[in-house]
C-alpha cells in the first residue's frame, strides 16, 4: 500500500507524497494520473493489485469548522495492472 | 493554499435526476415510516405506558 | 498537516478530543472530592441571584474562599485547562489566552447582570430577596451573552471582532460543559434510574426514525424545488437533518464533495441555528409547558448545532420550570435540558454510520467509480468522541452511587460543583461565543440566496413539524420528577 496526502485547493484535488504527486479538478482525473504515474514508475509489480491510502489534510477545512468534525474523509483506491 | 470559501460559484447548472436516486429516496422514507410504526408501537408499550 | 490514518490520531489535537480530557479531567476531581472529602472542586465560583451585588457570586462550597478569590482561582484554573488543549491543538497561545480572558471576564460581567433579582427572580422568589416586582425571567443571563456575543461578533471593528473570534469556540465549550453533564445526568440517574433510562430509549428511537424521515424528504426538496445539483443537495440535506456542520463536514467527506460545498453550508447552518435558539425556547415554554420533555427533545430534533441545542435546552428549562413554578409544580432542575441533549446526542453518534452508508453507496452506485473503497474505520473518525466523555461521566457517578462505593451525600458534595457551577459557566461562554462567531453577514453572500431559501424551506415545513411531532410521539406524556 501507498499512502498520499490529498487536499483541494479551490480548483484542484491534488494527492502527493515523497514519490508521487497527481492534480486534477476532479477525483476520478486525478485517480487516473495515479495510475498512470504508478504504472510508469514501476511500484506495480505485474499481476498484482497494489492499493493506493488517501488521508485527506483535515487542515483543508477552515480553523472555525474544526471544532464541530475534524475528519473529512480517507479513501482507498486499487490499481491494477 | 487558496480560500475555498471566497473562489467558488455556489450552486452549478441543474443535473438530471437518476433513477437511483428515486430508490434510494423512496426506500429510505419507506424504511423510516416502518420504523417510525414498529418503535412507536414498542415504546408505547413498553415506555411511556410508565408514565 | 492534519490526517487521520490511525485510529488514535487526533487524540491530543483536536477540540473533540479535548472536550474529553477536560470534561473527565473535572469530573474526577468531582469522584475525588466526593471519595475522599478533599476540597477539590468547591473553589469553583457559583453565580446567584442577587439584590446586592457583593453576594452576586462566591465559592461553590461556601466559606472556603472569599468570592473574590474563588473567581481568580476559577479562572487561573479555567485559563490553564483550555490553554493546555490551545497548546496541543497549535493554536497560537497568546492570542488565545488573551482573547479567552476578554471573553472569560465579559462572560462573567454578563452573568451577574442576568441574575439581578429584579431581572431573574420569580414571583414566588421576590419575598426571599426583599423587592416587590420582578421580571422573572428565568436564565435571563443566557439571553443577555448571547445577545452581547451578537453585538461584538456582527457590530464591534472588524479587528476587534476577528481577534476575539481565537478563543470563540462554542463547540469546544458546549462539549465540556456536555461532558460535565454527564456527572449530573448520573447523580440524578441514581434517584430516577428508571426515568433516565427512558429518556435515554425514547431519544434513540425518535433519532432513528428522524434519521430516515427528514434526509430523504429534505434531499428531495433541495433537488426538484431548488434545483440544487447531487453535491450541494446531499450536503444540505445532512446538514439541516442530522447535525449541522459536522454532518455537513461528514456528508461532504462521504460523497466526495469539494470542501467549498460543506464550507458554504456550514456558515448557513450557524446562523440559522442561532435564529431558532432565539425563537423555539419562548414558543415552546409558550405552547408546550404541558409536555416539558416532548418540548425538550424537540430541540435535539430540530436545532442543529450541539452549542445552540444545548443552549436552546437550557433557556427552555429555565423558562419552562419558572412558568410552572408559578402554578405551584416545581420541576427538577436539568431534565428538561437532558432531554434536548439526549436526542441530540443520538444524532450526533449516527453520523459515522451513516455517513459511512452514504460513501459507500455514493462512491459505488451513484458516482461508480471503479477500484475505490471505503475504510471502515471512517466510521470511527466521524464518530464524535465527547459523546464517550458525556457518558463515561454519566454512568461512572450513577454506578459508583448504585453500588453504594461513594455513598450519594459525598457524591453530592464532589459533583454538585462540577455539573452546577462549572457546567453553568461553561454554558454561559457557549452563549457569549455563539453570539461572536455567528455573522449574520454571511447570508448576504453571493450565492448563498439559493442556499439559504432553500435551508429555510426545508427546516419550516420538514424539520420542524416532523421533529415536533416525532419529539411527541416518543415521549409524551413524560413529565420530569418534581422537588419538594
Amino acid at each position: 500500500m501507498i499512502e498520499l496526502i490529498v487536499s483541494h485547493d479551490g480548483k484542484n484535488w491534488i494527492a502527493r507524497n515523497d514519490l508521487l504527486s497527481a492534480e486534477a479538478p476532479t477525483l476520478e482525473e486525478m485517480d487516473n494520473k495515479l495510475r498512470k504515474t504508478v504504472k510508469e514508475k514501476g511500484y506495480l509489480e505485474p499481476g498484482k493489485k497494489l492499493d493506493l491510502f488517501m488521508a485527506f489534510d483535515n487542515s483543508t477545512i477552515p480553523q472555525w469548522m474544526r471544532q464541530y468534525s475534524q475528519h473529512y474523509f480517507n479513501r482507498i483506491i486499487q490499481v491494477r495492472t | 493554499m487558496k480560500d475555498v470559501h471566497e473562489t467558488e460559484a455556489t450552486c452549478e447548472v441543474e443535473e438530471p435526476w437518476l433513477p437511483i436516486e428515486t430508490k434510494l429516496v423512496v426506500g429510505s422514507v419507506i424504511a423510516g415510516v416502518l420504523t417510525l410504526i414498529v418503535l412507536a408501537i414498542l415504546v408505547h408499550m413498553f415506555l411511556l405506558g410508565g408514565h | 498537516m492534519a490526517e487521520h490514518r490511525r485510529w488514535h490520531d487526533g487524540m491530543l489535537s483536536t477540540e473533540d478530543w479535548w472536550a474529553v480530557w477536560i470534561g473527565l479531567f473535572f469530573a474526577l476531581l468531582g469522584l475525588l472530592a466526593a471519595a475522599s472529602g478533599v476540597e477539590s472542586t468547591g473553589w469553583i465560583v457559583k453565580f446567584s441571584k442577587w439584590v446586592d451585588i457583593t453576594k452576586s457570586f462566591q465559592a461553590s462550597h461556601k466559606g472556603l474562599l472569599g468570592p473574590a478569590a474563588s473567581l481568580i482561582v476559577t479562572y487561573m484554573i479555567f485559563t490553564a485547562a483550555t490553554c493546555t488543549g490551545a497548546k496541543f491543538m497549535k493554536w497560537d497561545v497568546k492570542k488565545y489566552f488573551i482573547a479567552w480572558s476578554i471573553i472569560f471576564w465579559l462572560t462573567v460581567i454578563f452573568y451577574i447582570v442576568g441574575q439581578n433579582a429584579y431581572i431573574a427572580a420569580t414571583s414566588l422568589e421576590r419575598e426571599k430577596y426583599g423587592i416587590d416586582w420582578s421580571l422573572s425571567l428565568g436564565g435571563a443571563y443566557y439571553i443577555i451573552a448571547l445577545f452581547a456575543g451578537l453585538f461584538i461578533g456582527n457590530l464591534t471593528p472588524k479587528r476587534f471582532r476577528t481577534f476575539v473570534k481565537e478563543a470563540a469556540k462554542p463547540e469546544w465549550f458546549i462539549k465540556v460543559a456536555i461532558v460535565c453533564l454527564g456527572t449530573k445526568l448520573g447523580l440524578k440517574a441514581i434517584e430516577a434510574t428508571g426515568f433516565a433510562m427512558h429518556l435515554l430509549f425514547a431519544g434513540c428511537c425518535a433519532t432513528i426514525a428522524a434519521y430516515l424521515l427528514f434526509w430523504p424528504l429534505a434531499y428531495v426538496v433541495c433537488r426538484k424545488v431548488f434545483k440544487l445539483t447531487k453535491e450541494w443537495a446531499a450536503c444540505l440535506a445532512s446538514a439541516i437533518s442530522i447535525c449541522g456542520v459536522s454532518a455537513a463536514i461528514a456528508t461532504g467527506g462521504a460523497i466526495r464533495a469539494r470542501p467549498v460545498v460543506p464550507i458554504m453550508i456550514s456558515s448557513l447552518v450557524v446562523v440559522f441555528a442561532v435564529s431558532e435558539l432565539i425563537i423555539l425556547p419562548g414558543l415552546l415554554t409558550t405552547y408546550w409547558s404541558h409536555e416539558p420533555i416532548v418540548a425538550g427533545a424537540s430541540l435535539g430534533l430540530t436545532v442543529k448545532t450541539d452549542g445552540a441545542d444545548a443552549a436552546a435546552g437550557a433557556i427552555l428549562d429555565e423558562l419552562i420550570r419558572a412558568k410552572v413554578a408559578g402554578e405551584g409544580i416545581h420541576w427538577d432542575e436539568g431534565w428538561i435540558l437532558a432531554s434536548a441533549i439526549m436526542t441530540k446526542i443520538w444524532i450526533d453518534m449516527f453520523i459515522g454510520i451513516w455517513a459511512f452508508v452514504l460513501a459507500v453507496v455514493w462512491v459505488w452506485y451513484i458516482e461508480r467509480r471503479p477500484g475505490e473503497k471505503v475504510p471502515k474505520s471512517e466510521i470511527w473518525f466521524r464518530f464524535p468522541k465527547f459523546v464517550l466523555g458525556y457518558f463515561i461521566a454519566w454512568f461512572l457517578v450513577m454506578g459508583l452511587g448504585l453500588a453504594d462505593i461513594i455513598p450519594f451525600e459525598g457524591l453530592k458534595f464532589g459533583i454538585k460543583p462540577i455539573e452546577g457551577s462549572l457546567r453553568k459557566f461553561f454554558f454561559m461562554l457557549t452563549f457569549t461565543s455563539i453570539g461572536i462567531v455567528t455573522d449574520f453577514r454571511e447570508l448576504a453572500k453571493e450565492g448563498l440566496g439559493r442556499l439559504a431559501a432553500a435551508y429555510g424551506t426545508v427546516l419550516l415545513i420538514i424539520i420542524l413539524p416532523i421533529g415536533l411531532f416525532l419529539a411527541w410521539l416518543f415521549h409524551h406524556g413524560m413529565m420530569p420528577p418534581t422537588v419538594p
